[in-house]
């Protein structure tokens, strides 16, 4: 049904167009129209496409949930004295029934029930193509009387596109407020079922509790600080790897290199930032682990498997070419004047980048390093795979430790209930993680935002 | 020539020096960073190559009508319903007279796939005058055999600690040196979904996750994207609200993966009576708004963009993973690593 009312709208709405273009350039063979004929023919075409689109998307997300609430009060009526989950129960398999889905229910209320609903959604769906077919030529019908000389038919057309690509942008905020609202409403149940001081300055972290009434399991321990430090010392890792490599790289890049060198070795660079993560997930885990530990062992340090060490330096790799393009590019952003007048006082190449130019870009080295701590900390795919799963408070990289990250990926693929509080401290963590992110974000591109104003 | 001079010259030959160090410490990064690409790349395909591979064994095997209870008239069902992998079991133990425990006939038949049983009965089900004659045959082998032909597992340890055992290894060399062990491409890893049996497995049902979730992402945020970049650069006058947008575009971007997850979660699950398909939307639209927008005159930047933000939306993890119940090579390599990890834990136990 459902894909040929579209079809017949939109056959409404293109002979809506016609019509309104020929009607229009009859007029204009009389006297001087204010807008061009087929402008009268996207207006009404518009205008008969989009109300009655959006009528029967609505129409059809709020049809199940008005005929659930129906159904559901038709059994209570039918039958007392059952609980609340037997209703749902009972209601979902009259959604099912009426779905042509059969479960082999017996029960004569449900197949009569089921039977009700298959003929209440047929008139639904009926009356959703009268009601819809109706008001698009009746939409059509009125636009069409509009169509005169002095209309101003462009401009409604250009504000129409002027509305979606309005709303378009605003996703984005949507999209901020859709986060921001989920997080904060799944954190607030967390921390009603946990003091907040025990999230934020506990030392122990340890979300296993008993999902069923008889089971054996501990009380649960939810202090984040070892899960916080985790992260910290992963990202330090990564940073200390990333940081000089990705620097010195730009600096070659963007002072040294011929244009020739620069042309094969920065592709090949950027090939890293292009490999999905769960790649180097796989690296890490079985590559580079095994062999800081054979290292370790061969030098005799004691190295666990799944160390932060190798974590780490997989995720610095990760980051190079993050480091190095955004470096690059504030390091070209400063003045060739700044460079000739160094060269000019007798400075050598070296002495006039790391007096001047790095001075100079420093703002933007910042912003470029704050970035990729902020990429770091909310990498997950890596340290879900190559990071351990306890949190373990140390500052010793050569053992185990968990991320922020690795634990929201935890706290949602077990069995739990929704509002059992391993399944919401993944939204408690996912706030902080939120938060730093965007104080991070935000802050750096503040700052290389104003650094390159500077210089343009 | 004065002391004066010679103390210039050596500062000079200092700062030469200086300068060629520092010239050499870019050098470094760029061949560290250089070496890490060609290392990942070299271990991705090195590691990951076999798998494009199977091991098969070459078996006769004769299709016993009276076996079978069928005749080439029987019907194509009764011809399914045949018990295929019975003779199967029957052949293969007629043709090692040598072989006879219990045990050591179940470590034989353990050498083959559980798909020979299917194979079978296509063979007869695509014509079934072939009953009764016997053909030699290629079957798939089994896992463990697979991984010793392979190398990926070590053959030169004791029997405990071996994926197949002496009896089997013993058999498998011997059919080699007869020619009967061979490899062909594998299809299945193409055309198959999950198994239990990792040598029927393959990645269809992943890649067909990925394709829808990449249509539904592609449909929802290319229009959006593209939209919401002309009227920033375009249409829109320049004042708060387009910056606080401007801003929210490129914070979204930076924003980590998992957090959409969590999003999805929260808000599209409810809405959407539990379809999760639909979340991974939310961070590609917010990625493609900030490759259009943010590297403004969008179709040269959309070209050419300096790959920040390069080409993670579909191969991402974390939304997938969280958010997703039609399966993607990423969630799928997730899964896969979780049991390769428990099967690695539980061995060195």
């Amino acid at each position: 049904m459902f894909p040929y009312l579209l079809v017949a709208i939109l056959l409404i709405s293109l002979s809506g167009f016609y019509l309104g273009r020929k009607q229009a350039s009859n007029l204009r063979s009389q006297t001087k129209l204010q807008s061009l004929p087929q402008y009268h023919g996207y207006f009404i075409a518009l205008w008969c496409g989009i109300p009655t689109i959006l009528l029967i998307l609505l129409w059809t997300a709020l049809e199940p949930i008005l005929l659930g609430s129906l159904i559901r009060s038709h059994l209570e009526s039918q039958s007392g004295g059952l609980t609340p989950t037997d209703y749902v129960i009972m209601t979902e398999e009259v959604r099912n029934l009426a779905a042509g889905v059969a479960l082999g229910t017996q029960d004569p209320l449900i197949l009569e029930t089921a039977e009700w609903m298959r003929s209440l959604q047929q008139s639904s769906q009926w009356s959703m193509v009268v009601v819809t077919i109706l008001l698009a030529m009746l939409i059509m019908a009125f636009t069409r009387s509009k169509v005169a000389p002095g209309f101003k038919a462009r401009h409604g057309v250009e504000l129409l596109f002027n509305g979606f690509l309005f709303i378009s942008s605003t996703i984005a905020i949507l999209t901020t407020i859709g986060i921001v609202l989920s997080l904060i409403f799944e954190t607030f149940r967390f921390f009603e079922l946990v003091p907040i001081s025990e999230f934020l300055f506990g030392l122990k972290w340890y979300p296993q509790i008993a999902i069923r009434a008889d089971q054996v399991a501990g009380d649960g321990a939810w202090g984040a600080i070892p899960v916080f430090s985790g992260t910290l010392l992963i990202s330090f890792v990564a940073m200390i790897v990333a940081g000089p490599i990705g620097l010195m790289s730009a600096i070659y890049f963007s002072e040294y290199a011929s244009p020739k060198m620069r042309g094969w070795t920065k592709p090949i660079l950027e090939i890293l930032a292009g490999i999905p993560t769960v790649v180097y997930g796989f690296f890490a885990a079985l590559t580079l682990a095994p062999l800081v530990r054979d290292g370790g062992i061969a030098i005799g340090l004691e190295v666990e498997a799944r160390s932060a060490l190798a974590a780490g330096l997989v995720m610095g790799v990760m980051i190079i070419p993050f480091i190095s393009s955004l470096s690059d590019d504030v390091i070209n952003a400063v003045p060739q004047t700044l460079r000739d007048g160094s060269y000019a006082m007798g400075a050598t190449k070296s002495e006039t980048i790391r007096q001047v130019i790095i001075p100079a870009a420093l703002p933007g080295i910042v912003g470029a390093f704050l970035l990729a701590i902020s990429r770091a900390i909310g990498e997950t795919m890596i340290v879900a795979m190559a990071a351990g799963l306890n949190a373990n408070l140390t500052l010793n990289p050569l053992e185990n430790v968990t991320t922020v990250t690795v634990q929201i990926v935890v706290a949602l693929i077990g069995d739990q209930e929704f509002d059992d509080p391993k399944t919401l401290s993944a939204f408690a963590l996912g706030l902080v993680l939120f938060i730093v992110t965007l104080i991070l974000n935000v802050v750096a591109l503040a700052i290389v935002k104003k650094y390159r104003e500077k210089y343009d | 020539m004065t002391d004066r001079n010679m103390a210039k010259a050596a500062r000079l030959k200092q700062r030469y020096a200086a300068e060629a160090r520092f010239k050499l410490y870019g050098k470094l990064a760029i061949a560290a960073a250089l070496s890490a690409v060609f290392f990942l790349l070299y271990t991705i395909f090195t590691a990951g190559y076999s798998a494009f591979w199977r091991t098969q064994i070459q078996s006769e095997v004769t299709l016993d009508a009276n076996f079978l209870k069928v005749t080439p008239q029987s019907s194509n069902e009764e011809l399914a319903r045949a018990n295929y992998l019975g003779l199967f079991r029957k052949n293969v133990v007629e043709n090692n007279p040598d072989i006879k425990s219990r045990a050591e006939r179940r470590d034989l038949i353990q050498m083959f796939s559980e798909s020979a049983e299917t194979d079978l009965r296509d063979l007869v089900l695509s014509d079934p005058s072939i009953l009764g004659t016997t053909q030699k045959l290629w079957f798939l082998a089994s896992s463990p055999v697979d991984t010793i032909v392979k190398g990926a597992a070590p053959r030169d340890i004791e029997e405990e600690r071996r994926v197949v055992s002496n009896l089997q290894l013993r058999l498998l060399d011997q059919w080699t040196a007869e020619g009967r062990v061979g490899s062909t491409f594998n299809i299945n890893f193409f055309t198959r979904g999950d198994s239990r049996n990792p040598e029927l497995a393959g990645l269809a049902g992943a890649l067909a996750g990925s394709f829808w979730a990449l249509i539904v992402c592609f449909v929802i945020s290319f229009p959006m994207g593209i939209a919401a970049a002309i009227y920033l650069e375009e249409f829109a006058p320049k004042n708060r609200i387009t910056e606080i947008i401007e801003v929210n575009i490129n914070n979204l971007a930076a924003v980590p993966s998992i957090i959409f997850g969590l999003l999805g979660l929260a808000v599209i699950l409810n809405f959407f009576w539990g379809s999760k398909k639909y979340s991974s939307c939310w961070w590609n639209c917010s990625l493609l708004d900030d490759l259009a927008y943010n590297h403004h005159c969008l179709p040269f930047r959309l070209k050419s963009s300096p790959s920040i933000y390069p080409s993670r939306g579909s191969c991402h993890g974390s939304i997938p993973d969280a958010g997703s119940s039609s399966s993607c090579p990423t969630t799928c390599a997730t899964r896969y690593f979780d049991r390769y990890d428990h099967w690695v834990s539980s061995s060195f136990r």
